[in-house]
């Protein structure tokens, strides 16, 4: 019995900790759709995007216009993975960033470059930590912090 | 006893007084406006209404509490402190700014002063009758919108078919006036009706924007600072819906503010040659070639642009202004007859000296606040 048992406590210690990882991804309801001049228009769902490999870009420039500017770190997908599990068009000149609240923005395809769909901030779950301004938001490097929309709903890509 | 008990109790009221900061009060007179006292339980009050980049860390600047007593453009101020001491204030000492601590004194630039009164010069225009949220009720008057409680009255008593707004960033009265005296706006200034305005506090593009969709004064829309970008209250997009008429708003790289109940068209800089009003331009002109609804909005940004990085009113600066009138007098050109054009601003701009910026706007001052109105029919 004893032999039993000390051979299930390592697969309940390695089932604990992958429960746990699952755990830590936060529950959220959210939706981010990829359309335009796409060939395959994409719906992921947050713990999609989660669970899709995320790039961690840290000492990111936050140049802000409201406010003290900040150096940042940030973890999400990158945007280009996402164009291209899409299928974005060769050559696309831009993005519109669509926003829950209504706000959108255009982004031209240089700009974007780098970009992530960020889910993290500093380490921590901006659906967490800052709720208002997530789930996820669209951190471009390239451009200023204003131009990173929060409440990210749609990408749609221009041609 | 009894007479030492009070004397006790009269010690005890006075620290608990002192102790919160209370009790202090200065006399606020001005130009045109009733005196008023600015006292410490208002700077509380106000709190929310400061933006975040403010500079005043042990209070609000005093202009914010300036503009809640219905001051609306400071021209110069002179302040009495307690010391008998005076001190002679233009408007450039504001975008400092002049800061209104919670301990009931004033800060401006190295002086930390007690006020007595605080005495405000204001331009006689700004008192005039015509604010932002005139072109509103412009609007809602010749579209026959349901439009209620408007801080604004209309220009015309004329019914339009269609009415285009034309909303230049930035091009506040000060560059409206030298640009006519360049002779750089014949297609804006040409068989018009212009108006001197004054806009909302703080000027700037979201607050401004909610003013003109809504009508309303920045305490009753709910955007009273920057950074916001929604609004509970209706806009003229909401009521020309609600009417069954058609809309369409064509803006640059991105929304000013959040538009809801109409069609929204940005114009990025997709040919990358660092301005989005070329872009507006083509959107503007393909739109309406398409139909003219019955409310254009079409922003133009380039004027705001290059004032924040050349200054305002350099030769940066004029130049867009006459590349944006050629835009205008193309538009003009291909709308129908039936239609009335309103051509405006949503702030100024005034000169600054940092690094990266020589223009910014948001202070209560004429170079801020005042802007052309100009009305123009097809």
């Amino acid at each position: 019995m004893k032999n039993v048992i000390k051979k299930w406590i390592p697969l309940f210690l390695l089932g604990a900790l992958l429960l746990a990882s699952c755990a830590s991804v936060p529950n959220v309801d959210w939706n981010l759709k990829i359309s335009g001049a796409v060939s395959n228009p994409l719906e992921v769902s947050y713990k999609e995007l989660a669970k899709m490999e995320q790039l961690d870009l840290s000492d990111i420039f936050m140049d802000k216009s409201i406010g003290e500017d900040e150096i940042t770190a940030w973890s999400g997908v990158p945007l280009a993975d996402l164009l291209a599990q899409a299928g974005a068009e060769e050559g696309f000149v831009s993005i519109t960033a669509l926003a829950a609240d209504g706000y959108a923005i255009e982004i031209t395809s240089a700009e974007a470059e780098g970009a992530i769909v960020a889910m993290q901030q500093s380490g921590e779950w901006i659906a967490e930590v800052d709720p208002d301004s997530g789930p996820i938001r669209l951190v471009c490097p390239q451009t200023p912090a204003n131009r990173w929309v929060f409440q990210l709903q749609e990408i749609q890509i221009n041609k | 006893m009894i007479k030492n008990r009070l004397f006790f109790l009269f010690i005890i009221g006075s620290l608990v007084i002192t102790g919160c900061g209370g009790g202090w009060a200065y006399a606020v007179d001005s130009t045109f406006q009733d005196d008023f006292n600015i006292k410490a339980k208002m700077l509380g009050e106000y709190a929310e209404l400061e933006d975040a980049d403010s500079s005043c860390d042990k209070g609000i600047p005093l202009e914010i509490a300036l503009y809640q007593n219905g001051i609306r453009v400071i021209e110069s101020a002179e302040i009495v402190a307690k010391d008998g001491q005076t001190f002679a204030l233009d408007d450039q000492d504001f975008i400092q700014p002049v800061c209104a601590n919670e301990d009931g004194t004033l800060t401006f630039g190295d002086e930390i002063i007690t006020p007595v009164t605080v005495r405000i010069q204001e331009k006689e225009e700004s008192r005039g009758e015509h604010k932002i949220q005139d072109v509103t009720a412009t609007v809602s008057a010749v579209l026959g919108l349901d439009m209620d409680n408007l801080a604004g009255v209309p220009l015309t008593d004329q019914i339009f078919e269609h009415v285009v707004l034309i909303f230049l960033d930035g091009f506040g009265y000060h560059t409206y006036q030298k640009s006519l005296g360049l002779g750089l706006i014949p297609n804006i200034s040409s068989d018009a009706q212009i108006l001197s305005a004054v806009t909302v506090y703080p000027p700037r593009t979201s607050t401004s924007s909610a003013a003109l969709m809504t009508g309303l004064m920045p305490n009753d829309s709910g955007v009273f600072k920057s950074g916001i970008r929604s609004t509970e209250a209706p806009t003229m997009f909401d009521r020309a819906a609600e009417k069954g008429l058609s809309s369409i708003a064509i803006e640059g790289e991105a929304l000013a503010f959040n538009m809801r109940n109409t069609q929204a068209i940005l114009s990025g800089d997709r040919d990358q040659n660092g301005s989005t009003d070329d872009n507006t331009f083509r959107n503007a002109m393909e739109a309406l070639e398409n139909g003219v609804p019955h409310l254009t909005w079409i922003h133009f940004h380039g004027i705001d642009d290059r004032g924040h990085t050349y200054g305002p009113n350099t030769d940066e600066v004029l130049e867009k202004v006459a590349e944006v009138d050629g835009y205008v007098g193309q538009i003009i050109e291909i709308l129908p007859s039936d239609t009335l054009i309103i051509i405006f601003a949503d702030h100024g701009m005034h000169s600054i000296q940092e690094e990266d910026e020589l223009g910014n706007h948001g202070n209560l001052i004429h170079a801020d606040m005042v802007i052309p109105i100009i009305i123009k029919t097809k």
